[in-house]
């Protein structure tokens, strides 16, 4: 069996699905394509050996950005119409056009660039490897995220809470607030079966993500669409979260990471320098209140900007 | 310690990770709280610039390998004289901002409401003091983006329709800018398998995929520092966010993603970054001086005015560099005198338009008559930050505009000088349409209903920059610890 | 040929059979109901024979569990989802095939 047909195949469904998302004239088809483009691109980053970016492009690529963006759609069909006009405003062809040019120019210059670059380029993934091997953290990712370039996840963390706080300034500090609607009874079964299995998968990515592909990010994320379901079929309504609680949950990753950071600094080592006995017990401990953060981030980006009570329709304009 | 030096290293990392620490607690404590939280952080975020600087001052250029780990596996913060001189001017109009936001948040003003602010401002201190330190060009990308994210919501925050606009085109030029930058991270990864700064000149000197690297981080980074003609984003923005965020956006930010590229140029001395670079670079500052200096002079909003005046103030940031390569201490010293100077002084003037446009209830001139004398700390913090960008002495940019005209006519590239003496004679004409409204004869008489604020804190930040060449041999000692030459 | 060998291929061929005989009423049935009705059952009985297939291929019962559970769960989603289209499709009124001969 040939599998280069199957990437071939894949690569061109890649382009169409991205290909007709930008061209397609109604709305609510374009998001379907673009939630399609999300899960080929997952399944590329399978094929490129990258499981981790597949889980995260699933869960948020695909899912958490299509919910987003259907439910916008739904608002935008509702509205007086000014909006949707708004969003189908034409730009002008000169900026058609100059884009059009700048993109091309990008597109040959990127293509040179790869085509000249050499393939047998010194590249960090075996010092990343070795590294890894000596702190005795089994999957590498993990030990590049949390350890080599933690610094960089401290502040991509940080980017996270960012995007909560900027909806909430746009909503002018509202809390997270769940809508509900009456669930469909098939619907409800489904989701409220579904959901411990869904903590449980989150759980284990978490313990699986020093050993092998998972970790902070992936389970967060999925256990973030789990929460999205549960919000969407108005089963959160029994535990609607204390704002000031909600908050805490959202920084409470953050606050984990830097105060990892701070400690081996009090403790006369440089920053973020884990003491090595400790090392995969801080970093469980990290990655397993990111998590939750990570997912009350998602789920709260979704739920707090959801803005229509009548969910019945959100999804189908 | 064993040693009191030993502690230094560590500064750098606390510069940046304690702002961040801050911003997530005042977060988490809500809308009672916030503010005091992020006063205290605020406060330790001068302390700790202040140490940087004093340590660079006496010890040298400090540097830190986070987690111990060396690069180019780990990342490597490093402060020379002029990495410390951008966290004393982030420090200095960050306690500015501070102070005006907490002046400003009394209960009943509608900040109190907005109180979003302070965790916000928290992260784009630690983000802009994060990029300033940084050696590594993928940390950098991630601060860019912290930049840019806390940026774009603050100028939302403000709520209104002019807001919201400029912050959606705000938030397309930003993510264009850092994804331009980061696909020229990647290709310079690919060639060279490293991330570190200063390992950059032996990656783009082999390798032609490692120059288009380059090139297009450089153009990501002029587009977030808003070199004309990618400056389209800035004055609405700047001009429509709340005073305090305009202030700190256009004192600070700008410069963040400008060392940055300054530094790339260096790096990458050797290669890639040949003259040919720097003319170019130079020549869009060139016009970006008379472009922003005429839109300034015709707009007919305050803040607008000045906003526009940030894009002609860029300009002389990149008008120095084909000077860079010959007199890399002189221009050195002129590239930190410049960036603090107008900073400091950009940053007064917009806290002290906020104070003028919260008197009239707008920022259009017309309605500006006779304003600076019920406002007078506002016109007089105006009034002392003219001084600075019309380059008078004894402001930092007089220093700054002085050692670029010797150079340049020593190096032969007089249209250098030329430009920089024009441009000071345009920011006159604009300063002084600005006073001459402010202080004009009020054409109505009745009493306008004065809401019980001053700008106490553009004052001293306004007078600081006026006065910077007292500053002088503090500054040229940091910057004898600073090598901007390359290799 | 063993029999494990031909008893998989056979899955396999009725699995193709089902999908392309289910992709088929998709686009030719006449109404949202039908073309329903079609892509479920032609497609669950397709990655039924599909699992199936690739079970008698496995000698590893933990790879046969989970591609039980796989199939379990496909049905399980299939099966909701088109309820959900169909009543999203009802509410919305749309028209109802009838066979006028």
């Amino acid at each position: 069996m040939n599998v280069a047909v199957l990437d071939v195949m894949l690569c061109a469904g890649l382009v169409w699905c991205a290909v007709s998302a930008l061209v397609k004239r109604d709305l609510f088809a374009s998001i379907v394509m673009f939630i399609s483009f999300g899960l080929l691109s997952a399944l590329a980053w399978i094929r490129l050996a990258a499981p981790d970016i597949a889980l995260a492009e699933a869960a948020i690529g695909a899912g958490a950005t299509g919910a987003l963006l259907l439910d916008a759609a739904g608002v935008l069909a509702r509205g007086d119409g000014s909006a949707a006009e708004d969003a189908e405003r034409r730009t002008p062809r000169s900026a058609n056009v100059l884009g059009t040019i700048a993109a091309g120019a990008l597109f040959a210059a990127l293509a040179w660039a790869l085509l000249s670059t050499p393939l047998d380029a010194p590249r960090l993934a075996a010092a990343a490897l070795t590294g890894a091997r000596e702190v005795g953290i089994a999957n590498p990712v993990t030990a590049v995220l949390l350890d080599f370039r933690g610094y960089d996840t401290l502040l991509e963390v940080a980017v996270l809470l960012l995007a909560v706080m900027g909806v909430m300034a746009l909503r002018s500090g509202a809390p997270v607030s769940v809508a509900s609607h009456a669930a469909d009874p098939l619907v409800r079964l489904l989701v409220g079966s579904l959901a411990p299995a869904v903590l449980l998968a989150a759980a284990y990515l978490v313990w699986a993500g020093t050993s092998s592909p998972g970790g902070a990010f992936q389970s967060g994320a999925l256990l973030g669409a789990g929460v999205i379901v549960l919000g969407l079929e108005g089963m959160l309504q029994p535990m609607r979260v204390h704002p000031g609680a909600s908050r805490l949950l959202l920084a409470a990753g953050l606050l984990a990471f830097v105060a990892a950071a701070l400690e081996p600094v009090a403790a006369g080592r440089a920053l973020l320098q884990y003491a090595p006995y400790a090392r995969k017990g801080v970093i469980l401990a990290v990655e397993g209140i990111l998590a939750l953060s990570i997912a009350t981030t998602v789920a709260g980006l979704f739920l707090a900007s959801s803005v229509t009570p009548d969910r019945g329709k959100a999804g189908r304009p | 310690m064993a040693e009191p030096g030993a502690f230094a290293p560590q500064l750098l990392g606390l510069a940046i990770v304690v702002p961040l620490a801050a911003g997530a607690v005042s977060f988490a404590l809500g809308r009672a709280r916030a503010m005091a939280a992020a006063l205290l952080g605020a406060a330790a975020a001068v302390a700790l610039a202040a140490a940087v600087a004093w340590s660079v001052a006496t010890g040298g250029a400090v540097a830190l390998d986070i987690g111990s780990w060396v690069p180019p596996l780990g990342i490597r913060l490093a402060a020379d004289g002029l990495s410390a001189l951008f966290l004393v001017l982030a420090a200095i109009v960050g306690a500015a901002v501070s102070v005006d936001a907490a002046l400003a948040s009394r209960p009943g003003a509608d900040v109190a409401d907005r109180w979003l602010f302070w965790p916000l401002w928290l992260f784009l201190w630690s983000a802009v003091n994060g990029l300033f330190l940084t050696a590594d060009v993928f940390n950098a990308y991630v601060c860019l983006e912290l930049i840019g994210f806390s940026a774009v919501a603050l100028v939302a925050s403000k709520g209104s329709k002019a807001a919201l606009d400029a912050a959606l085109s705000y938030l397309f030029a930003s993510v264009l800018g850092a994804m331009t930058y980061l696909v020229g991270v990647g290709l310079v990864y690919l060639a060279s398998g490293t991330l570190a700064l200063d390992a950059l000149d032996s990656a783009v000197h082999g390798s032609a995929s490692a120059r288009i690297g380059l090139g297009l981080m450089l153009a990501g980074l002029v587009l977030k520092t808003a070199l004309f003609p990618a400056h389209f984003w800035l004055p609405t923005a700047h001009s429509s966010a709340p005073p305090q965020v305009s202030a700190a956006l256009s004192g600070v930010v700008v410069k963040s993603s400008y060392l940055l590229a300054v530094r790339l140029l260096v790096a990458a001395t050797g290669a890639g970054s040949g003259p040919g670079l720097r003319l170019t670079l130079a020549a869009l500052g060139a016009v970006a001086i008379v472009w922003g200096s005429a839109m300034a002079l015709a707009s007919q909003r305050l803040k607008l005015m000045i906003a526009y005046s940030t894009v002609a103030q860029v300009g002389y940031l990149f008008v120095m560099l084909p000077l860079l390569e010959e007199r890399a201490a002189t221009v050195g010293l002129a590239i930190a005198l410049h960036a603090l100077s107008h900073g400091m002084a950009k940053a007064a003037m917009f806290l002290a338009a906020g104070d003028i446009a919260d008197a009239a209830g707008t920022d259009r001139f017309d309605a500006l008559a006779g304003v600076g004398r019920e406002r007078p700390v506002a016109a007089l913090s105006l009034g002392l930050a003219g001084v600075t960008m019309l380059g008078l002495p004894p402001s930092g940019s007089f220093a700054a505009k002085w050692l670029v005209v010797q150079s340049s006519l020593a190096s032969g590239q007089w249209w250098i000088a030329a430009v920089v003496v024009g441009g000071g004679l345009l920011a006159a004409l604009y300063v002084f349409r600005a006073l001459a409204s402010l202080l004009a004869k009020p054409d109505r008489s009745e009493a306008r209903t004065p809401k019980p604020r001053t700008a106490w804190a553009a004052l001293p930040l306004a007078a600081v920059s006026a006065t910077l060449l007292l500053a002088g041999p503090a500054i040229s000692r940091l910057m004898a610890a600073t090598s901007l030459a390359g290799r | 040929m063993s029999v494990a060998s031909f008893a998989a291929g056979a899955c396999f061929a009725a699995s193709a059979f089902f999908f392309v005989a289910g992709t088929v009423g998709l686009l030719r049935f006449p109404d949202v109901y039908t073309r329903l009705h079609a892509l479920t059952k032609a497609d669950n009985l397709g990655i039924g024979f599909l699992v199936l297939a690739l079970a008698i291929r496995s000698s590893d019962p933990v790879t046969i569990a989970k591609l039980v559970l796989i199939w379990l769960a496909v049905l399980v989603s299939s099966a909701t989802a088109s309820n959900l289209i169909a009543a999203a499709a009802y509410q919305d009124g749309a028209p109802w095939w009838r066979n006028e001969q």
